[in-house]
């Protein structure tokens, strides 16, 4: 089986081969995917919040969207930045991405906290997601403040996902800076981009047609109503934990690395 | 595309897993003066040296666990710098001719966690212009590239397909033209990268425009 160390070496090497051959387009697209695939990269956060916050496919787009933007946009900062202005001399790469990953956690936690506080104010007076009890009309200024996804949030959780490059992307730009190549190496980084947001976007789709299978299946209306109302909250707590539990990490990465 | 992906499928050769932290690449820094060439090397991750040091004999084959994973301990550095076949080996893959002459090298400075181990070579006449040929770790593994950077800003890559490369080392005044400056590569990056860049921004905006179209005819 093909694994994602063995597809990021050959997009390593195909930025400095001669030609611009399609497959290292290809090769690109699958690196990013099995990179994706791998653990962290916010998978399960992009689960939690399009389940939790009653999400769409549109929001499983904005989700993968923001991380492959995200994730060619930090690549390649970090790239110029080692390149030209000798980043290294000022702070190790590891702790940098580590730093990184300590700012992604603290996003994923202030979208987990933002979400709970929004669904506990939101849902005081409890109403139900399109179930057509008449509150609409009261709270006719919302914009969906109450309920469904929020851009904000989604983009968030996407530049959270993104935020950290991978080493396979930094050492593809770098190269190509080196050698010349530097706009082809910043096509095969944002392929890479896509190829992590296919898989995220597949993850959010998967979360979303799960989701609608339980809805589809729960023959108790007020069963259903309660889970509504509770998932939210759930996902939103849910968020929270994880984010908390990525920034801990980072942070125990940051005291034994200095 | 279909095709593409079929094709990448069929060049992948699963590689075995190279374990690494997120770190420097290997570096080389090429300078000098006055006849003389130095080239400054970088390992790039502290557990390169720990597996350079293993295949050298310098630290017991044990290191390496059975899935080929290496961690750096304390102590690894110092046990690669302490061993006699370091500086041959070193030698052995960093070469410098001027003109057709090979200049002969040593190990003048040793900070492996710092600065790196510097090889001074003797050209014997004013070099203006020498050839560097670097092959360092690429007997650990293949995949192993080395990014170069010379006197004016000259950068270039090596790796096991391109072994040799041919650097200005007076700098800017006897730069041959052949020779990549700062400034060109400078420019030339910032010119490919506007350019995708540009690019790119043209299709979200076009994107923007014709979604916005679309949805007013809707």
């Amino acid at each position: 089986m093909v694994d994602a160390t063995a597809l990021g070496t050959q997009m390593e090497q195909l930025v400095s081969s001669p030609g611009f051959t399609p497959v290292a387009f290809a090769v690109a697209l699958l690196a990013g995917a099995a990179h994706a695939v791998g653990p962290g990269h916010g998978k399960s956060l992009a689960a939690a919040y399009l389940i939790g916050a009653g999400g769409r496919v549109r929001d499983a787009a904005w989700l993968g969207g923001s991380v492959a933007l995200m994730h060619t946009f930090s690549v390649l900062v970090v790239a110029l930045a080692w390149t030209f202005l000798s980043l290294s001399d000022v702070v190790a790469l590891q702790t940098l991405t580590t730093g990184l990953q300590l700012v992604a956690g603290l996003l994923v936690v202030a979208t987990g906290v933002w979400l709970l506080r929004r669904h506990l104010r939101g849902h005081g007076h409890g109403h139900g997601h399109g179930h057509g009890h008449g509150h609409g009309h009261g709270h006719g200024h919302e914009h969906g403040h109450g309920h469904g996804t929020s851009r904000p949030g989604l983009v968030l959780l996407g530049i959270s996902g993104g935020l950290t490059p991978s080493p396979s992307a930094f050492l593809v730009l770098v190269t190509g800076l080196f050698a010349g190549r530097s706009g082809f190496a910043l096509l095969l980084v944002a392929c890479f981009g896509l190829g992590m947001a296919v898989v995220l976007f597949a993850v959010g789709l998967l979360a979303l047609a799960g989701k609608n299978v339980v809805v589809r299946a729960a023959e108790s209306r007020r069963a259903l109503t309660l889970a509504t109302r509770v998932a939210p909250v759930l996902a939103a707590g849910g968020i929270t934990l994880l984010g908390g539990a990525l920034t801990t990490l980072a942070v125990g990465s940051l005291i034994t690395t200095t | 595309m279909l095709a593409a992906l079929v094709a990448a499928l069929a060049v992948l050769a699963p590689g075995p897993a190279v374990a690494h932290p997120f770190g420097d690449p290997q570096t080389v820094e090429i300078g000098g003066a006055g006849g003389e060439v130095r080239v400054r090397w970088r390992a790039g991750g502290a557990d390169d040296l720990t597996l350079l040091a293993v295949s050298l004999g310098a630290l017991p084959a044990s290191r390496v666990m059975l899935d080929g994973a290496v961690w750096y301990e304390d102590g690894d550095a110092e046990a690669l710098a302490a061993s006699p076949a370091f500086e041959d080996y070193l030698l052995d893959r960093i070469a410098v001719t001027a003109g057709t002459a090979a200049c002969p090298g040593s190990l003048t400075e040793i900070d492996l966690l710092g600065d790196g181990a510097t090889l001074t070579f003797g050209c014997g006449e004013r070099a203006d212009t020498a050839t560097v040929e670097v092959r360092t770790l690429l007997d650990l593994h293949p995949a192993y590239r080395t990014l170069a950077t010379g006197p004016g800003g000259q950068r270039a890559v090596y790796d096991r397909t391109t072994a040799s490369h041919d650097w200005a080392i007076a700098g800017e005044p006897g730069t041959p033209a052949a020779l990549p400056a700062s400034s060109e590569v400078g420019r030339s990056a910032a010119a490919q990268l506007g350019t995708v860049g540009a690019v790119a921004l043209a299709s979200v905006l076009g994107g923007v425009l014709w979604s916005r179209r679309r949805g007013r005819r809707a």
